[in-house]
């Protein structure tokens, strides 16, 4: 489970950018954090994984492992990664890129930085599904995916609860309620702009 | 030349293989967008082996001062410094580089007036900017050699995993932390084979094996990361190895200079033919 009290966050030696936010997550739920633009929803997460500091609160994380997306910064990297170099850093196989369904082996070889976003998008989801851990964070996933991507990555999702049932996730997103795509999986709605004080 | 070649072999090798390690590690250093940070580090290191050879003069004023190795722990010293002070203030900078530069001006600056107010140290400093292989005892030589074969084992058993931490800081902009193991062993070993190198080869010889060889490659058509830096390393030991034996056979070719012209020649013609091999197909 994760729990959350009265937790303050931030950029460091600046104002919080939400202060006082409690709310908790149990296996089996996904919380959706929705919210305007600049309201912190991606602070929230790097803040409740540890990337940034708390400014205040506590932030109770249960679960054993968890698996991070975060949101793709659609940039050029000096050295030339091709696509399978991504995957291969996590000692993946290219066999399983077939069953995740987002990439094929022949991408593997395309270069990042010539890639498409949607192609790169789908890189780091590939490398996020072939991951483990029971928490599942996601900071907008649908970010550059056309629509067939898109169900295909909402279905990965609600396979993950199914086959795992001690998994839980947290999604930012801007799309619609995920409850309408997540099958019997109870979902949650944080919405930043109305929880905790700025 | 075959005398010479007797002569100068560990100094040969050192190169090479400094060369090629200097090439690896320049590559991940601009990966990780810490190119500017390292030439700021780099004269940082300059004024720290600068201020340890006048404590040398002042103690041992007989000798070769600059083999002492208080020069050695003042250039580490201060190059730490200089990177914690540089990376504390462009954490809190929307323009790091600036930061950077400012940096790399200010210990420039302070070099200069402890060239001025202390005139024993110039020569040593201005060896410390051009460097030349030639200078090297055979004992540093050796030493170098072996410092190298550390380097190169700790790279080849962890080059996946640093460059996996470079991508994550520089596309998933996941901040780089003295606290992941990972982070914290590049740092350290990257501080100390840049104050090594600019002590005994040179600010000119360092700041050209780093980034030289890594930014021609960048145009290259071919992909993957594990290629890049075989080339890289295998460009800047040629290089290295290669000027340093021109220069022996003829002395008019200055040692340091010609190596830096070799990091930029070497990687393009083979980049050139690369691309003519391909169009052909």
């Amino acid at each position: 489970m994760l729990l959350v009290e009265g937790l303050d966050y931030g950029p460091p030696n600046r104002p919080p950018l939400r202060r006082g936010l409690s709310f908790s997550v149990s296996p089996g739920e996904l919380l959706h954090i929705v919210g305007p633009n600049g309201v912190g929803k991606s602070f929230l997460l790097s803040t409740l994984l540890g990337v940034h500091s708390k400014q205040a609160g506590n932030i109770q994380l249960g679960f054993s492992r968890h698996r991070y997306l975060p949101q793709m910064q659609n940039k050029a990297a000096h050295l030339p990664y091709s696509l399978g170099d991504i995957l291969h850093f996590e000692k993946f196989s290219l066999n399983g890129l077939e069953g995740i369904g987002l990439l094929n082996s022949a991408q593997a070889d395309l270069a990042w930085n010539k890639a498409s976003g949607g192609e790169r998008q789908r890189t780091l989801l590939t490398r996020f599904f072939l991951q483990s851990g029971d928490l599942m964070v996601l900071d907008e996933p649908f970010n550059h995916l056309d629509l067939h991507s898109k169900e295909r990555v909402q279905n990965l999702i609600r396979e993950t609860f199914s086959e795992r049932p001690g998994s839980a996730a947290l999604l930012v997103s801007h799309d619609d309620d995920p409850s309408k795509w997540m099958g019997g999986v109870k979902v949650v709605t944080l919405d930043l702009a109305v929880e905790g004080a700025r | 030349m075959t005398e010479l070649l007797l002569l100068y072999w560990p100094t040969v090798l050192a190169a090479f293989f400094m060369g090629a390690t200097l090439s690896v590690v320049g590559a991940f250093l601009v990966t990780r967008q810490a190119a500017v940070q390292t030439i700021a580090v780099s004269q940082s290191a300059g004024l720290g082996v600068s201020i340890g050879l006048l404590i040398s003069q002042v103690f041992f004023s007989e000798g070769h001062i600059e083999h002492t190795a208080i020069p050695l722990i003042c250039g580490l010293l201060i190059s730490a410094v200089g990177f914690a002070l540089t990376e504390w203030v462009a954490r809190h900078s929307h323009s790091p580089t600036v930061v950077y530069l400012s940096a790399f001006a200010l210990f420039w600056g302070l070099s200069q007036l402890l060239i001025g107010f202390f005139p024993v140290v110039e020569s040593h400093a201005t060896a410390l900017y051009f460097g030349d292989l030639v200078t090297l005892t055979k004992n540093e030589a050796f030493f170098f050699l072996g410092f190298a074969a550390l380097i190169s084992a700790y790279l080849l058993r962890l080059w996946k995993g640093i460059s996996a931490r470079a991508f994550l800081s520089a596309i998933l902009e996941e901040p780089l932390s003295l606290g992941s193991a990972m982070d914290l062993s590049f740092y350290v070993v990257s501080l100390t084979l840049v104050c090594l190198s600019v002590q005994l080869l040179g600010l000119l010889f360092t700041i050209s094996c780093l980034f030289l060889p890594t930014a021609v490659y960048s145009f290259s058509p071919r992909v993957g990361v594990g290629r890049h830096l075989v080339r890289v390393a295998i460009s800047a030991a040629a290089a290295a190895s290669l000027g340093f034996l021109v220069s022996l056979a003829e002395s008019r070719f200055l040692t340091t200079p010609l190596i830096t012209a070799l990091m930029v020649i070497l990687p393009s013609f083979h980049i050139l033919s690369e691309r003519v091999i391909l169009r052909c197909k």
